[in-house]
């Protein structure tokens, strides 16, 4: 239980996710193919962030979640503060819903590409409302793609390998929740 | 009881805590944005001095990861070594004959400068440097360099690779810098096409082939034509090679960069000074030194005067 989880656990639980989204981060910015039209790079943070919102709600906090979204928006040089809203804005969603999820990887699937395509699409809409030029659709479309599959594959990775089960929670709450 | 009270005072005042540690960082994000579009400087500063501080942890994962992709390109290229093999051999020869052009129009030029002594010639040094990270979005085109303030790098400078112009700096920090592609949405590089000699502005898209912008006509444009830096304002050399007319179509035309976005491994940042030229006695004044020139003294001219000679000039 996310209530009876032991502040120590908790606290290690959000090293892992810290270390884990920092890592994620820097993998993200390698330097591969700087083209334009290149395959654009999976959102990795994305993957960790989801997969401990899922299993680990009472080890990632808003609060961390926010700062991971804000380090890598001010490090990649896009839109500073819109990529740490909507992952936080998704992390939560997996997190009042993680119930479903855990007992469906189907379910769980379907939201991470749900969420995949919505993040981007969020972007463009803030962007355009900011009348900040945006990248085409198809670039977007294949980021989604990547992001997905590579969420998968940080999911795979985590539970399986490196052993970050389920714990159930208590309350439902959007904000605060992890204590 | 009175200890229980005091047990529930103190997790609501966590909770509070929490919630306004959520609430100050949702409004930090919500004004990076506004700050993101009204002024980026502001936030180039910002950006910078986390780049500072994170620059080892990135170039300590950029290297398996540059590794192994370049272990996968070299594997493509293994594949295709004896078609490589005659275009570097074909390669050779063309570069022959530039060599023997090159050295022509070096004497020339030098002939050329030597008889115009009242005309500082453009300095340009260089400090080159790793890419070590991009931006890894769709959103932005940029490259992080391993080269900073510290080894001369400054802001607005060109960075170059073997091929052609890459973008320029728009953000330097102490021991990293920021360099925004020329196919970034908010790159924007005066520019002219040679033979015509038609200026325009080359505008960044997001696409491998930016736009030739402001083109007053397309006569004169066609496919092939050479694209280079005017040099207007001062910030970029004159005639460094950008790319070549890709597509001339009804809306205009689009460049084909020359820079080598796909292996983007080492860039060089320009130190260009422009040329100072003397019309008045007030405009006897020692051009302002930059800061370190590690590559100084490339594409001096011969026999131009320097710039302390010129300083002394003034005071007379």
């Amino acid at each position: 239980m996310a209530g009876n989880a032991s502040r120590p656990a908790r606290l290690a639980g959000m090293a892992a996710l810290a270390a884990l989204g920092w890592l994620a981060i820097l993998i993200g910015l390698a330097p591969i193919d700087a083209r334009a039209a290149a395959w654009p790079a999976p959102d990795l943070l994305f993957g960790v962030v989801a997969c401990f919102a899922v299993r680990r709600p009472s080890s990632s906090p808003a609060a961390l979640i926010l700062v991971l979204g804000l380090a890598r928006d001010v490090l990649g040089g896009g839109p500073a503060g819109l990529g740490a809203l909507t992952l936080w804005a998704a992390a939560e969603y997996l997190r009042f819903h993680r119930d479903r999820f855990i007992r469906s990887p189907l379910a769980e699937a379907g939201a991470l590409a749900a969420l995949s395509l919505l993040l981007p699409f969020a972007h463009l809409v803030a962007m355009t409302a900011l009348f900040a030029p945006s990248p085409p659709l198809s670039v977007l479309a294949l980021g989604a793609i990547s992001t997905f599959a590579a969420a998968l594959a940080v999911r795979v990775l985590l539970v399986h390998l490196l052993r970050i089960g389920g714990e159930a929670v208590e309350n439902h709450r959007l904000i605060g929740r992890a204590r | 009881m009175a200890a229980r009270e005091r047990e529930d005072i103190g997790a609501e005042f966590g909770r509070l805590l929490r919630r306004g540690l959520i609430v100050a960082l949702v409004l930090l994000s919500l004004a990076l944005l506004v700050l993101w579009r009204a002024d980026s400087p502001r936030l180039e500063r910002l950006r910078m001095s986390l780049a500072d501080w994170a620059t080892p942890s990135v170039e300590m994962t950029a290297d398996p990861i540059g590794a192994v992709s370049d272990m996968a390109a070299d594997f493509r290229d293994f594949t295709r070594v004896h078609e490589r093999n005659r275009e570097l051999r074909a390669e050779i020869q063309r570069l022959r004959a530039w060599r023997e052009t090159a050295q022509q129009l070096e004497r020339e030029n030098a002939q050329l400068r030597a008889l115009n002594n009242l005309r500082l010639g453009s300095r340009t040094g260089f400090v080159a440097g790793e890419v070590i990270a991009d931006s890894g979005s769709p959103f932005a085109q940029s490259a992080l360099l391993n080269i900073g303030a510290d080894d001369g790098v400054i802001d607005g400078a060109a960075a170059v690779d073997g091929e052609g112009l890459v973008g320029r700096v728009v953000g330097v920090g102490r021991r990293a810098s920021r360099v925004l592609l020329l196919t970034d949405f908010n790159s924007r590089v005066p520019v002219k096409v040679l033979p015509s000699g038609r200026r325009a502005i080359l505008s960044g898209e997001n696409s491998d082939s930016p736009r030739l912008s402001f083109l007053d006509a397309l006569a004169g444009v066609a496919p092939g034509d050479q694209v280079v830096t005017t040099g207007d304002g001062g910030v970029f050399p004159p005639d460094l090679p950008v790319g070549r007319v890709a597509v001339v179509g009804e809306y205009g035309a689009r460049v084909q960069v020359a820079a080598d976005y796909e292996r983007l491994e080492f860039v060089r940042i320009l130190l260009y000074r422009p040329s100072t030229r003397i019309d008045t006695p007030g405009g006897l004044i020692a051009p302002r030194e930059s800061p370190a020139e590690p590559g100084d003294a490339e594409g001096a001219a011969p026999g131009a005067p320097d710039a302390p000679l010129l300083g002394q000039a003034g005071a007379d």
